[in-house]
Protein backbone atom coordinates (compact mmCIF):
# COMPACT_ATOMS: atom_id res chain seq x y z
CA UNK A 1 0.00 0.00 0.00
CA UNK A 2 2.66 2.54 1.41
CA UNK A 3 4.81 1.69 -1.64
CA UNK A 4 1.84 2.10 -3.83
CA UNK A 5 1.11 5.36 -2.60
CA UNK A 6 4.60 6.51 -3.26
CA UNK A 7 4.92 5.20 -6.79
CA UNK A 8 1.41 7.40 -7.13
CA UNK A 9 3.75 10.39 -5.82
CA UNK A 10 6.71 9.94 -7.76
CA UNK A 11 4.90 9.98 -10.95
CA UNK A 12 2.68 12.73 -9.72
CA UNK A 13 5.73 14.53 -8.98
CA UNK A 14 7.66 13.50 -12.62
CA UNK A 15 4.57 14.65 -14.64
CA UNK A 16 4.62 17.96 -12.75
CA UNK A 17 8.17 18.43 -13.57
CA UNK A 18 8.02 17.11 -17.40
CA UNK A 19 4.95 19.53 -17.67
CA UNK A 20 6.96 22.68 -16.10
CA UNK A 21 9.82 21.95 -18.55
CA UNK A 22 7.45 21.52 -21.16
CA UNK A 23 6.39 25.25 -20.28
CA UNK A 24 9.70 26.28 -19.83
CA UNK A 25 10.40 24.98 -22.96
CA UNK A 26 7.84 26.51 -25.29
CA UNK A 27 8.11 29.83 -23.72
CA UNK A 28 12.18 29.46 -25.09
CA UNK A 29 10.66 28.49 -28.19
CA UNK A 30 8.62 31.52 -28.03
CA UNK A 31 11.29 34.44 -26.91
CA UNK A 32 13.42 32.71 -29.48
CA UNK A 33 10.88 33.09 -32.35
CA UNK A 34 9.44 36.44 -31.46
CA UNK A 35 13.47 37.57 -31.51
CA UNK A 36 14.04 36.00 -34.95
CA UNK A 37 10.55 37.80 -36.44
CA UNK A 38 12.27 41.33 -35.22
CA UNK A 39 15.75 40.42 -36.30
CA UNK A 40 13.97 39.18 -40.17
CA UNK A 41 12.48 42.60 -40.34
CA UNK A 42 15.00 44.68 -41.46
CA UNK A 43 15.15 47.48 -43.63
CA UNK A 44 16.94 48.23 -46.77
CA UNK A 45 20.56 47.41 -46.35
CA UNK A 46 21.60 50.16 -49.29
CA UNK A 47 24.44 51.67 -47.23
CA UNK A 48 22.72 55.01 -48.30
CA UNK A 49 19.52 54.63 -46.90
CA UNK A 50 19.05 56.64 -43.57
CA UNK A 51 17.45 53.77 -42.46
CA UNK A 52 19.49 51.04 -43.10
CA UNK A 53 19.59 49.25 -39.49
CA UNK A 54 17.76 46.33 -38.02
CA UNK A 55 14.68 46.77 -36.53
CA UNK A 56 16.63 45.60 -33.55
CA UNK A 57 18.83 48.64 -33.38
CA UNK A 58 15.34 51.27 -34.01
CA UNK A 59 15.23 54.13 -31.79
CA UNK A 60 11.67 52.60 -30.40
CA UNK A 61 12.43 52.81 -26.43
CA UNK A 62 9.32 54.38 -25.38
CA UNK A 63 6.84 52.17 -27.67
CA UNK A 64 3.47 51.61 -25.39
CA UNK A 65 1.15 48.20 -26.13
CA UNK A 66 -2.48 50.54 -25.09
CA UNK A 67 -4.42 46.90 -25.17
CA UNK A 68 -3.34 43.73 -23.93
CA UNK A 69 -4.41 41.23 -21.63
CA UNK A 70 -0.80 40.12 -19.82
CA UNK A 71 -2.62 38.43 -16.89
CA UNK A 72 -3.87 35.53 -19.06
CA UNK A 73 -2.48 32.47 -20.45
CA UNK A 74 0.04 31.71 -21.87
CA UNK A 75 1.35 35.27 -21.40
CA UNK A 76 0.33 34.83 -18.00
CA UNK A 77 2.39 32.16 -16.69
CA UNK A 78 5.33 34.24 -18.09
CA UNK A 79 4.74 37.85 -16.96
CA UNK A 80 7.89 38.32 -16.19
CA UNK A 81 9.17 37.03 -19.11
CA UNK A 82 6.97 38.99 -21.20
CA UNK A 83 7.75 42.13 -19.38
CA UNK A 84 11.71 41.74 -19.59
CA UNK A 85 11.13 40.82 -23.52
CA UNK A 86 8.79 43.79 -23.76
CA UNK A 87 11.72 45.82 -22.11
CA UNK A 88 14.13 44.69 -24.28
CA UNK A 89 12.05 45.49 -27.40
CA UNK A 90 11.68 49.29 -26.57
CA UNK A 91 8.11 48.79 -25.11
CA UNK A 92 7.95 50.79 -21.82
CA UNK A 93 4.58 50.50 -21.04
CA UNK A 94 1.86 48.04 -20.96
CA UNK A 95 -1.34 48.37 -20.37
CA UNK A 96 -3.14 45.48 -19.09
CA UNK A 97 -6.40 45.10 -19.60
CA UNK A 98 -8.91 43.35 -16.95
CA UNK A 99 -12.22 42.03 -18.28
CA UNK A 100 -13.95 40.65 -15.27
CA UNK A 101 -13.88 41.64 -11.33
CA UNK A 102 -12.51 39.21 -8.84
CA UNK A 103 -9.28 36.70 -10.04
CA UNK A 104 -8.98 38.36 -13.24
CA UNK A 105 -8.66 41.80 -11.27
CA UNK A 106 -6.76 40.57 -9.09
CA UNK A 107 -4.38 39.60 -11.05
CA UNK A 108 -3.88 42.98 -12.69
CA UNK A 109 -3.08 44.29 -9.54
CA UNK A 110 -0.70 41.60 -8.59
CA UNK A 111 0.98 42.14 -12.17
CA UNK A 112 1.14 46.19 -11.23
CA UNK A 113 2.59 45.42 -8.06
CA UNK A 114 5.38 43.51 -9.28
CA UNK A 115 6.06 45.59 -12.50
CA UNK A 116 4.85 48.93 -11.49
CA UNK A 117 7.34 50.68 -13.46
CA UNK A 118 6.11 48.99 -17.01
CA UNK A 119 2.21 47.84 -16.59
CA UNK A 120 -0.44 49.83 -16.05
CA UNK A 121 -3.57 48.57 -14.64
CA UNK A 122 -6.96 48.80 -15.94
CA UNK A 123 -10.04 47.46 -14.92
CA UNK A 124 -13.10 47.02 -16.67
CA UNK A 125 -15.38 44.23 -17.90
CA UNK A 126 -15.99 42.58 -21.00
CA UNK A 127 -19.52 41.83 -22.36
CA UNK A 128 -19.36 38.00 -22.58
CA UNK A 129 -19.62 38.62 -18.42
CA UNK A 130 -22.36 41.71 -18.51
CA UNK A 131 -24.92 38.93 -18.03
CA UNK A 132 -23.28 37.87 -15.05
CA UNK A 133 -22.38 41.30 -13.24
CA UNK A 134 -25.94 43.08 -14.31
CA UNK A 135 -28.49 40.66 -14.41
CA UNK A 136 -31.57 42.64 -14.57
CA UNK A 137 -32.23 46.08 -16.14
CA UNK A 138 -32.77 47.49 -12.77
CA UNK A 139 -29.65 46.12 -11.45
CA UNK A 140 -26.89 47.57 -12.75
CA UNK A 141 -24.22 48.73 -9.52
CA UNK A 142 -22.85 45.24 -9.35
CA UNK A 143 -19.46 46.42 -11.19
CA UNK A 144 -19.36 49.85 -9.57
CA UNK A 145 -19.87 48.28 -5.66
CA UNK A 146 -16.86 45.31 -6.66
CA UNK A 147 -14.74 47.93 -8.32
CA UNK A 148 -13.96 49.80 -4.99
CA UNK A 149 -12.08 47.27 -2.81
CA UNK A 150 -10.13 47.52 -6.07
CA UNK A 151 -9.30 51.29 -5.89
CA UNK A 152 -8.54 51.10 -2.00
CA UNK A 153 -6.15 48.45 -2.87
CA UNK A 154 -4.32 51.35 -4.96
CA UNK A 155 -4.83 54.11 -3.20
CA UNK A 156 -2.71 52.34 -0.32
CA UNK A 157 -0.15 50.91 -2.48
CA UNK A 158 -0.07 53.66 -5.25
CA UNK A 159 3.06 55.74 -4.49
CA UNK A 160 3.53 56.91 -8.29
CA UNK A 161 0.71 58.69 -10.63
CA UNK A 162 0.83 55.09 -12.45
CA UNK A 163 -2.68 54.17 -11.42
CA UNK A 164 -5.25 53.78 -13.99
CA UNK A 165 -9.08 53.18 -13.86
CA UNK A 166 -10.24 52.16 -17.18
CA UNK A 167 -13.37 50.56 -17.73
CA UNK A 168 -13.65 48.15 -20.85
CA UNK A 169 -17.10 48.09 -22.19
CA UNK A 170 -17.50 46.53 -25.44
CA UNK A 171 -20.79 47.08 -27.80
CA UNK A 172 -21.87 44.30 -30.22
CA UNK A 173 -24.12 44.41 -32.72
CA UNK A 174 -25.56 40.99 -31.63
CA UNK A 175 -26.99 42.94 -28.83
CA UNK A 176 -29.53 44.65 -30.56
CA UNK A 177 -32.50 43.67 -32.42
CA UNK A 178 -31.70 45.90 -35.42
CA UNK A 179 -29.32 44.90 -37.53
CA UNK A 180 -25.79 47.04 -36.94
CA UNK A 181 -27.14 48.85 -40.77
CA UNK A 182 -30.12 49.62 -39.88
CA UNK A 183 -29.40 52.08 -36.92
CA UNK A 184 -29.56 55.72 -37.77
CA UNK A 185 -26.42 57.27 -36.53
CA UNK A 186 -28.51 60.35 -36.34
CA UNK A 187 -26.26 63.65 -34.44
CA UNK A 188 -23.14 61.29 -35.47
CA UNK A 189 -23.40 61.47 -39.18
CA UNK A 190 -19.68 62.76 -40.67
CA UNK A 191 -19.64 64.99 -43.11
CA UNK A 192 -17.37 65.93 -45.95
CA UNK A 193 -15.78 68.87 -44.50
CA UNK A 194 -15.18 67.33 -41.30
CA UNK A 195 -12.02 68.91 -40.21
CA UNK A 196 -9.00 66.38 -39.85
CA UNK A 197 -5.55 66.95 -37.91
CA UNK A 198 -3.06 66.54 -39.98
CA UNK A 199 -2.00 63.81 -42.13
CA UNK A 200 1.18 61.51 -42.27
CA UNK A 201 3.67 63.21 -44.40
CA UNK A 202 6.67 61.20 -45.68
CA UNK A 203 10.02 63.47 -45.30
CA UNK A 204 12.44 63.54 -48.38
CA UNK A 205 14.72 60.30 -48.37
CA UNK A 206 12.25 58.11 -46.28
CA UNK A 207 10.44 54.95 -47.49
CA UNK A 208 7.46 55.64 -49.42
CA UNK A 209 4.60 53.50 -49.48
CA UNK A 210 3.46 50.13 -49.36
CA UNK A 211 6.63 47.57 -49.30
CA UNK A 212 9.29 50.25 -49.44
CA UNK A 213 12.53 49.21 -48.72
CA UNK A 214 11.27 47.51 -45.25
CA UNK A 215 11.54 43.75 -45.53
CA UNK A 216 9.23 41.95 -43.48
CA UNK A 217 9.73 38.26 -42.71
CA UNK A 218 7.02 35.94 -44.72
CA UNK A 219 5.33 38.84 -46.12
CA UNK A 220 6.98 40.99 -48.38
CA UNK A 221 9.98 39.53 -48.66
CA UNK A 222 7.96 36.57 -50.72
CA UNK B 1 -28.13 46.50 -22.39
CA UNK B 2 -24.86 46.88 -23.51
CA UNK B 3 -25.92 50.35 -24.36
CA UNK B 4 -26.91 50.99 -20.38
CA UNK B 5 -24.20 49.43 -19.18
CA UNK B 6 -21.75 51.64 -21.55
CA UNK B 7 -23.13 54.61 -20.56
CA UNK B 8 -23.12 53.84 -17.03
CA UNK B 9 -19.44 53.17 -17.27
CA UNK B 10 -19.19 56.41 -19.07
CA UNK B 11 -20.48 58.40 -16.07
CA UNK B 12 -18.16 56.56 -13.86
CA UNK B 13 -15.07 57.26 -16.04
CA UNK B 14 -16.43 60.70 -16.62
CA UNK B 15 -16.87 61.05 -12.89
CA UNK B 16 -13.25 59.73 -12.17
CA UNK B 17 -11.77 61.62 -14.86
CA UNK B 18 -10.18 57.87 -16.12
CA UNK B 19 -9.72 56.44 -19.27
CA UNK B 20 -12.86 54.93 -21.44
CA UNK B 21 -12.01 51.45 -23.61
CA UNK B 22 -14.32 50.25 -26.07
CA UNK B 23 -14.42 47.72 -28.46
CA UNK B 24 -17.48 47.93 -30.56
CA UNK B 25 -18.25 45.29 -33.12
CA UNK B 26 -20.43 46.03 -36.01
CA UNK B 27 -22.51 48.61 -35.08
CA UNK B 28 -20.31 51.52 -35.06
CA UNK B 29 -22.39 54.27 -36.67
CA UNK B 30 -24.76 53.62 -33.60
CA UNK B 31 -21.74 54.04 -30.93
CA UNK B 32 -20.81 57.36 -32.79
CA UNK B 33 -24.18 58.50 -32.34
CA UNK B 34 -23.95 57.75 -28.52
CA UNK B 35 -20.65 59.29 -28.02
CA UNK B 36 -21.49 62.45 -30.18
CA UNK B 37 -25.01 62.65 -27.49
CA UNK B 38 -22.95 62.47 -24.35
CA UNK B 39 -20.55 65.17 -26.01
CA UNK B 40 -23.27 67.38 -26.48
CA UNK B 41 -24.78 66.97 -23.33
CA UNK B 42 -21.84 67.34 -21.98
CA UNK B 43 -21.28 70.55 -23.48
CA UNK B 44 -24.77 72.26 -23.00
CA UNK B 45 -24.47 70.96 -19.10
CA UNK B 46 -20.87 73.35 -18.86
CA UNK B 47 -22.79 76.21 -20.56
CA UNK B 48 -25.40 76.17 -17.45
CA UNK B 49 -23.02 75.94 -15.22
CA UNK B 50 -21.30 78.56 -16.54
CA UNK B 51 -24.49 80.25 -16.65
CA UNK B 52 -25.42 79.84 -13.17
CA UNK B 53 -21.90 80.40 -11.62
CA UNK B 54 -21.61 84.00 -13.67
CA UNK B 55 -24.88 84.68 -12.02
CA UNK B 56 -23.91 82.99 -8.33
CA UNK B 57 -20.38 83.49 -8.10
CA UNK B 58 -17.96 86.81 -7.51
CA UNK B 59 -15.17 86.47 -9.80
CA UNK B 60 -12.76 85.09 -7.88
CA UNK B 61 -14.28 82.55 -7.31
CA UNK B 62 -15.48 81.64 -10.87
CA UNK B 63 -12.33 79.85 -11.64
CA UNK B 64 -12.22 77.28 -9.21
CA UNK B 65 -15.72 76.45 -9.00
CA UNK B 66 -15.81 76.15 -12.57
CA UNK B 67 -13.28 74.01 -12.74
CA UNK B 68 -14.61 71.76 -10.02
CA UNK B 69 -18.14 71.83 -11.70
CA UNK B 70 -16.56 70.94 -14.95
CA UNK B 71 -14.97 67.63 -13.02
CA UNK B 72 -18.62 66.90 -11.99
CA UNK B 73 -20.13 67.11 -15.26
CA UNK B 74 -16.96 66.33 -17.24
CA UNK B 75 -15.78 63.95 -20.02
CA UNK B 76 -13.44 61.13 -19.48
CA UNK B 77 -10.04 61.54 -19.76
CA UNK B 78 -10.31 59.76 -22.75
CA UNK B 79 -12.31 57.37 -25.07
CA UNK B 80 -9.82 54.57 -26.33
CA UNK B 81 -11.58 52.68 -29.23
CA UNK B 82 -9.77 49.27 -29.68
CA UNK B 83 -9.13 47.08 -32.31
CA UNK B 84 -11.13 49.34 -34.10
CA UNK B 85 -9.76 48.61 -37.90
CA UNK B 86 -13.49 46.96 -38.13
CA UNK B 87 -14.89 50.90 -38.54
CA UNK B 88 -16.09 51.88 -41.99
CA UNK B 89 -13.71 54.74 -43.06
CA UNK B 90 -16.32 57.16 -43.67
CA UNK B 91 -17.58 57.55 -39.46
CA UNK B 92 -13.30 58.03 -38.92
CA UNK B 93 -13.78 61.70 -39.28
CA UNK B 94 -16.97 61.71 -36.51
CA UNK B 95 -15.30 60.06 -34.43
CA UNK B 96 -12.26 62.17 -34.76
CA UNK B 97 -14.41 65.01 -34.40
CA UNK B 98 -15.36 64.14 -30.46
CA UNK B 99 -12.25 65.36 -28.07
CA UNK B 100 -9.92 63.03 -26.85
CA UNK B 101 -11.30 60.09 -28.78
CA UNK B 102 -7.91 57.66 -29.96
CA UNK B 103 -7.96 54.93 -32.63
CA UNK B 104 -5.88 52.01 -31.17
CA UNK B 105 -4.85 49.63 -34.08
CA UNK B 106 -2.68 46.44 -34.21
CA UNK B 107 -1.54 44.40 -37.24
CA UNK B 108 -3.42 41.40 -36.64
CA UNK B 109 -6.70 40.42 -37.03
CA UNK B 110 -9.21 42.55 -39.27
CA UNK B 111 -7.58 44.66 -41.89
CA UNK B 112 -4.78 42.35 -42.78
CA UNK B 113 -4.22 39.66 -44.68
CA UNK B 114 -3.24 36.05 -44.10
CA UNK B 115 0.25 36.30 -45.38
CA UNK B 116 1.03 39.54 -43.36
CA UNK B 117 0.19 42.35 -45.61
CA UNK B 118 -2.27 45.25 -44.44
CA UNK B 119 -4.79 45.38 -46.61
CA UNK B 120 -5.92 48.28 -48.45
CA UNK B 121 -9.06 48.57 -47.11
CA UNK B 122 -6.85 48.70 -44.07
CA UNK B 123 -4.39 50.85 -45.03
CA UNK B 124 -6.97 53.25 -46.59
CA UNK B 125 -8.24 53.14 -42.92
CA UNK B 126 -5.35 53.80 -41.41
CA UNK B 127 -4.51 56.99 -43.23
CA UNK B 128 -7.78 58.33 -42.52
CA UNK B 129 -7.47 58.31 -38.93
CA UNK B 130 -5.89 61.68 -37.54
CA UNK B 131 -2.18 60.74 -36.55
CA UNK B 132 -2.75 62.53 -32.93
CA UNK B 133 -5.56 60.02 -32.32
CA UNK B 134 -3.46 56.82 -33.24
CA UNK B 135 -2.21 54.22 -31.07
CA UNK B 136 -0.57 51.10 -31.46
CA UNK B 137 -1.80 47.57 -29.06
CA UNK B 138 -1.05 43.84 -29.36
CA UNK B 139 -4.25 42.49 -27.95
CA UNK B 140 -1.79 39.97 -26.43
CA UNK B 141 -2.29 37.14 -26.70
CA UNK B 142 -4.81 36.94 -29.22
CA UNK B 143 -4.36 39.23 -32.63
CA UNK B 144 -1.06 37.09 -33.50
CA UNK B 145 -0.45 38.06 -37.07
CA UNK B 146 -1.59 35.16 -38.69
CA UNK B 147 1.37 34.52 -41.18
CA UNK B 148 3.53 34.02 -37.93
CA UNK B 149 1.64 31.82 -36.44
CA UNK B 150 3.29 28.43 -35.46
CA UNK B 151 1.45 25.24 -37.60
CA UNK B 152 -0.37 22.19 -36.39
CA UNK B 153 1.92 19.14 -35.91
CA UNK B 154 -0.01 16.28 -37.01
CA UNK B 155 2.43 13.15 -36.93
CA UNK B 156 5.64 13.50 -34.98
CA UNK B 157 8.53 10.25 -33.97
CA UNK B 158 10.41 10.02 -31.06
CA UNK B 159 14.09 11.14 -31.65
CA UNK B 160 15.17 8.02 -30.62
CA UNK B 161 13.68 6.56 -33.73
CA UNK B 162 15.24 8.73 -36.08
CA UNK B 163 18.75 9.52 -35.20
CA UNK B 164 17.92 12.35 -33.17
CA UNK B 165 15.86 14.58 -35.84
CA UNK B 166 12.42 15.22 -35.11
CA UNK B 167 10.36 14.23 -37.96
CA UNK B 168 7.18 16.42 -38.07
CA UNK B 169 4.53 17.16 -40.67
CA UNK B 170 2.72 20.42 -40.49
CA UNK B 171 -0.21 21.50 -41.65
CA UNK B 172 -1.81 25.21 -42.02
CA UNK B 173 -5.05 26.68 -40.38
CA UNK B 174 -4.54 24.96 -36.68
CA UNK B 175 -6.73 24.78 -34.70
CA UNK B 176 -4.65 23.59 -31.33
CA UNK B 177 -1.48 23.41 -30.78
CA UNK B 178 -1.00 20.43 -28.43
CA UNK B 179 2.22 18.69 -28.69
CA UNK B 180 1.46 15.03 -30.15
CA UNK B 181 1.41 12.41 -27.75
CA UNK B 182 4.40 10.42 -28.52
CA UNK B 183 7.06 13.50 -28.29
CA UNK B 184 4.97 14.42 -24.75
CA UNK B 185 5.38 10.94 -23.29
CA UNK B 186 9.38 10.52 -24.26
CA UNK B 187 11.60 12.44 -21.46
CA UNK B 188 12.37 15.57 -21.89
CA UNK B 189 16.39 15.70 -22.30
CA UNK B 190 15.27 13.49 -25.45
CA UNK B 191 12.23 15.37 -27.01
CA UNK B 192 14.00 18.79 -26.83
CA UNK B 193 15.64 18.78 -30.38
CA UNK B 194 13.37 21.20 -32.26
CA UNK B 195 13.99 21.67 -35.69
CA UNK B 196 15.57 25.03 -36.47
CA UNK B 197 12.99 25.89 -38.63
CA UNK B 198 10.46 26.02 -35.83
CA UNK B 199 12.03 29.45 -34.77
CA UNK B 200 10.06 31.44 -36.78
CA UNK B 201 7.09 30.46 -35.63
CA UNK B 202 5.33 32.08 -32.63
CA UNK B 203 2.80 30.66 -30.23
CA UNK B 204 0.58 33.57 -29.11
CA UNK B 205 1.05 36.98 -29.26
CA UNK B 206 2.76 39.63 -26.70
CA UNK B 207 3.61 42.84 -25.83
CA UNK B 208 7.11 42.46 -27.20
CA UNK B 209 5.95 41.63 -30.29
CA UNK B 210 4.48 45.52 -30.73
CA UNK B 211 8.00 46.29 -32.14
CA UNK B 212 6.99 44.36 -35.61
CA UNK B 213 3.50 45.87 -35.13
CA UNK B 214 5.22 49.59 -35.61
CA UNK B 215 7.80 48.60 -37.95
CA UNK B 216 4.82 46.63 -40.34
CA UNK B 217 2.32 49.86 -40.04
CA UNK B 218 4.65 52.16 -40.31
CA UNK B 219 6.36 50.76 -43.50
CA UNK B 220 2.47 50.35 -44.94
CA UNK B 221 2.03 54.22 -44.05
CA UNK B 222 5.48 55.11 -45.68
CA UNK B 223 6.79 56.54 -42.36
CA UNK B 224 10.01 56.00 -40.48
CA UNK B 225 9.19 53.04 -37.29
CA UNK B 226 10.75 56.58 -34.85
CA UNK B 227 7.94 58.43 -36.24
CA UNK B 228 5.40 56.25 -35.65
CA UNK B 229 6.82 55.04 -32.81
CA UNK B 230 7.37 58.37 -31.23
CA UNK B 231 4.02 59.85 -31.94
CA UNK B 232 1.84 56.74 -30.84
CA UNK B 233 3.65 57.08 -27.41
CA UNK B 234 2.66 60.96 -27.53
CA UNK B 235 -0.59 59.97 -28.45
CA UNK B 236 -0.56 57.53 -25.64
CA UNK B 237 0.40 59.72 -22.69
CA UNK B 238 -2.16 61.88 -23.81
CA UNK B 239 -4.70 59.77 -24.02
CA UNK B 240 -3.51 58.01 -20.54
CA UNK B 241 -3.20 61.01 -18.85
CA UNK B 242 -2.25 59.52 -15.65
CA UNK B 243 0.72 57.50 -16.91
CA UNK B 244 4.53 58.55 -15.91
CA UNK B 245 6.88 59.52 -18.73
CA UNK B 246 9.68 57.20 -19.34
Amino acid sequence: MNESCGCGVNRAGLSLTKADSEQQRSRLRQVSALKHVTAEIAPGKNPGDSHANTLTSFDLSTLVDSHCHLQLDPLGSFSQSAVDLALEMGVHRIMVCGTEPGDDWKRIAELYQAHSDVVVPNFGLHPWWIKKYYPSPGNRSGTVIQIWPVISLFKSHNSSSQLIFLLYSIFRATAYTMGPRGLAAGAGEPTDSAPLSRSWGVRPGQRGGQGGALRLAGSRAA
Amino acid sequence: MQEAVLLEHYALAARHHRALTLHCVGCWDRLLALLTTQHKTHLQAVKTAKRTLVGQAPTDTLKENTSDELVCIGLPASVVLHSCASMPVHLVPGFARLPNTYFSVSMGGRGNTKDGQITDKGLEYIRAVPPDRLLLETDSPDQLPHHLKAPRKTTSTPISETGGIEITKVTTHSTSSSPSDSASDAHPSQVYCEPVHEDKWLQYNEPALLRYHCAHLADALGVAPELLAQQTTENAHRAFRTIARV
